[in-house]
């Protein structure tokens, strides 16, 4: 019967064992326990989660099936709102840590005030705790630790606020591990203060693996960069590190087919257009007879507003004027003759 | 992950993407797929889509919901293409419609215009 309602809401076998045998939930009865998954997944359900969400709530944080739902609401409703949270923040965080629901509302308050004292406003810090809840239940004398780390490193009082509000999760990170991180641009030759700059512009350079940021660096590398253009690129573009890195080898190689090779260096902040627009535009531009050459290339990273009333032409039309689809495959297919 | 695998993702891609967003380890299957949908749903293709989760793998921890709620309200901005919007700036799919909204208003407040704030958004990383 136990496992018939737990199988209700998509739990496997191995999930309901381990539910049942955590601590206080195996001081329950069978019937105590299906009345309480009852009124909890009622309750739930019209907060507004949905089945799988549930589960996983109760995945994370067993215990909550023992809680009494008038506690529970009280602590939605009241605690997390009087804190300053509202429903869809107290929504997400009590997803991604449901363990915050045995948080007495003090001891939440007290992490709350702590980061206050740091530096860090009211605001910032619900967004921070929503966006990485996981900071309510880091130690506050681990926070101060990582803060000194940054600090000692070189990053002033205001950079380490501005990049741990934009990525929160520093805070869940070692010393060590931030420590590592750091070193491996050292290795790569850039100077305590180039790093500050970078990270400080884009914090996800400490959440990414080294040795894939190496790789990442080598490919450059094989492309015929130098170690110094390399790591100029990456120092005014240190975004360059994120996401599928064939995409921007993929810019690069475009710029050099069409002689604009310079703009990688003059400007890199360009690599951050889309391909597809910056073929489109490439392609217009040169039908309308537009000179585009190394020392007169603006023209194709302008702003689309700007490109638009100047060219009279919307990126939606150029987009579809000159499909980027198109010249891949043609170029596959050339490429394939060649082979 | 099988669906990650399909996307054309390395095992090395997904070891990074654990790894700057640990929290994907426990997303269901359906998770994953209907944030990955809603991709496919503007427009994005294979190679947007995995641009998208490997600059910001957060997206996959948002509520479907709460995605399209900011797709909508680019919509409502007039935004188009906003495939190529979420292509050049990934980070857009973690910021909630409310703190668009706030962005927006104050741009607006400040003069700029709606073309010239939909540029500002393809290039501020972090608009918070």
């Amino acid at each position: 019967m136990l496992e018939k309602e737990f199988k209700k809401i998509g739990f496997s076998s191995e999930e309901i064992n381990k539910i049942r045998y955590t601590y206080p939930i195996n001081q329950l009865t069978d019937e105590t326990l299906i009345e309480k998954l009852n009124s909890l997944y009622d309750y739930l359900i019209l907060f507004g989660y949905r089945k799988h969400e549930i589960r996983k709530i109760i995945s994370q944080c067993p215990s909550i099936l023992g809680y009494d739902i008038e506690k529970l609401n009280n602590k939605f409703n009241n605690d997390l709102k009087k804190i300053g949270y509202d429903e869809k923040q107290i929504k997400k965080i009590v997803k991604s840590f449901s363990k915050i629901v045995g948080y007495d509302n003090n001891k939440i308050l007290d992490k709350i005030n702590h980061l206050e004292s740091l530096g860090y406003t009211r605001e910032q810090i619900l967004k921070m705790t929503t966006f990485s809840p996981s900071i309510l239940g880091e130690d506050e004398i681990a926070i101060d630790d990582k803060i000194k780390f940054l600090f000692d490193f070189g990053f002033s009082k205001e950079q380490i606020i501005k990049m741990t509000f934009r990525l929160s999760s520093i805070f869940t990170y070692s010393v060590v591990t931030m420590n590592d991180k750091l070193f491996f641009f050292m290795k790569l030759g850039f100077g305590k203060d180039e790093i500050c700059k970078m990270v400080a512009e884009h914090p996800q350079l400490l959440s990414y693996n080294s040795n894939v940021n190496k790789s990442k660096y080598d490919s450059l590398i094989n492309e015929d960069f130098s170690d110094e253009e390399a790591r100029v690129l990456f120092y005014n573009m240190p975004s360059l590190f994120s996401g599928d890195f064939s995409k921007h080898l993929e810019k690069i190689h475009f710029l050099r087919e069409i002689g604009l090779e310079n703009v990688i260096f003059e400007t890199p902040k360009n690599l951050i257009q889309s391909i597809e627009l910056t073929y489109a535009r490439y392609n217009f531009l040169k039908s309308i007879g537009e000179e585009l050459s190394s020392v007169d290339f603006a023209k194709l990273f302008y702003d689309n507003d700007r490109f638009a009333r100047k060219f009279c032409k919307t990126r939606d039309q150029l987009i579809e004027m000159y499909s980027y689809d198109e010249y891949l495959k043609e170029k596959e297919m050339k490429d394939g003759y060649t082979l | 992950m099988d669906i990650l695998y399909n996307l054309g993702f390395s095992n090395q891609e997904i070891d990074e993407i654990i790894e700057i967003c640990p929290g994907i380890k426990g997303l269901t299957f359906e998770e994953i797929i209907i944030n990955i949908e809603v991709l496919k749903q503007i427009g994005c293709k294979d190679r947007h889509i995995k641009h998208i989760i490997l600059s910001n793998p957060n997206y996959l921890l948002e509520s479907s919901y709460d995605v399209c709620e900011v797709i909508s309200y680019f919509n409502e901005l007039g935004i188009t293409s906003i495939y190529l919007l979420f292509d050049t700036n990934p980070f857009l799919l973690t910021i909630s419609k409310n703190d668009l909204e706030i962005y927006v208003e104050n741009k607006l407040k400040n003069g700029f215009s709606l073309e010239e704030i939909s540029d500002l958004l393809e290039k501020d990383f972090y608009i918070l």
